[in-house]
């Protein structure tokens, strides 16, 4: 039987919480991981961010920054910003009627080397849909063990899971 | 989701890294992912298919992007090249930067297309650019070569195969 290449790490159910720190989901095992949502939230259309984390305490220092691609309607804009203190929108956009959908693939954060992602999002509230892919790096070479993940305000109800892809 | 580990190929100061047998019957959709540094910054780290130990550097590979760079978004669309510009994303000499390629039906003898994210993020900035690619050619395909336009890579390439069945 052939060896999964993708294992899931951990998976995070929660109710009603500001923020969810999830601890050890990175290690010297994988070099990349999938992150997906599947939650609800107290109030729409708010940016999901997430911190890398290590030692219990989040890194909240201005040392991410993004490059986003928006496509609503005929509309297409996009944006950067650096100095950030956040990987920003890194698990989507809020909604209230719906999950929405969001995949975030995260490359090398347990490496002391800078982090990288990309994520990619849609928005599906109602009269309102959109599609938002986003890169965003860290830069510091730190070693991180964990993410918190956390909407700008309100809450979310649901589930985070992680997974690893398996190298040698 | 099942997916199955068909190569990883470790390398340094390479100028072509060719991986052969990561594509077979076993698997239609596959997964590249990748982990290095280049010796030139921020240059192209293009791919070509393979198969008999062999490139297919023939006229038959086209690809249109999207990038976004600040607020400046743009596309190119080009055919008739002889590899897949970017196909790996590019190399940066000081951050491994981001890639990941999904390609679709290389082993069988029907076009091959393929989808890359890459990510531009060293000397303080970030920019974000998505690849469609596809091979003109119903040639199947066992493997395929990584190629800096200039300089060499040192790192890892790894390859997954999606399966389908149980």
């Amino acid at each position: 039987m052939a060896k999964n290449g993708l294992v899931l790490i951990t998976k995070a159910t929660f109710s009603g919480q500001s923020s969810v720190s999830i601890e050890n989901c990175f290690s010297a095992t994988y070099t990349h991981y999938i992150v997906k949502r599947n939650f609800s939230a107290s109030a729409a259309d708010l940016n999901v961010n997430v911190r890398l984390r290590v030692g219990g305490s989040d890194a909240s220092g201005a040392n991410y920054r993004y490059q986003v691609l928006e496509a609503t309607s005929t509309t297409v804009s996009g944006a950067r910003a650096t100095g950030q203190s956040t990987f920003t929108a890194a698990l989507g956009a809020t909604e209230l009627t719906a999950i929405g959908w969001a995949e975030l693939w995260i490359s090398n954060p347990f490496e002391a080397v800078p982090t990288t992602m990309w994520r990619d999002a849609g928005y599906t509230m109602t009269g309102n849909l959109g599609i938002t892919p986003i890169v965003q790096a860290h830069d510091l070479s730190t070693s991180y063990t964990g993410i918190t993940v956390y909407p700008s305000s309100g809450t979310i109800t649901g589930s985070i899971s992680v997974w690893g892809l398996v190298k040698s | 989701m099942t997916w199955v580990k068909t190569a990883e190929v470790t390398f340094s100061g390479s100028s072509a890294v060719n991986i052969d047998g990561c594509f077979s019957s076993a698997f239609s959709h596959y997964v590249v992912t990748r982990n290095l540094l280049g010796s030139v910054n921020n240059e192209n780290l293009n791919v070509r298919l393979r198969v008999s130990s062999t490139d297919d550097s023939g006229a038959n590979y086209r690809r249109q992007e999207i990038d976004a760079a600040s607020t400046t978004i743009a596309g190119v669309r080009a055919t008739g090249e002889s590899s897949w510009r970017c196909g790996l994303g590019r190399c940066l000499t000081s951050q491994l930067g981001y890639s990941q390629t999904r390609i679709s039906n290389p082993f069988e003898a029907v076009r091959t297309t393929a989808w890359t994210d890459w990510s531009y993020n060293a000397d303080s900035t970030i920019g974000l650019n998505r690849i469609v690619m596809a091979h003109d050619l119903t040639t199947s395909y066992t493997g395929f070569s990584a190629i800096p336009a200039s300089g060499t890579i040192t790192g890892t390439i790894t390859v997954y195969g999606l399966k389908e069945s149980a």
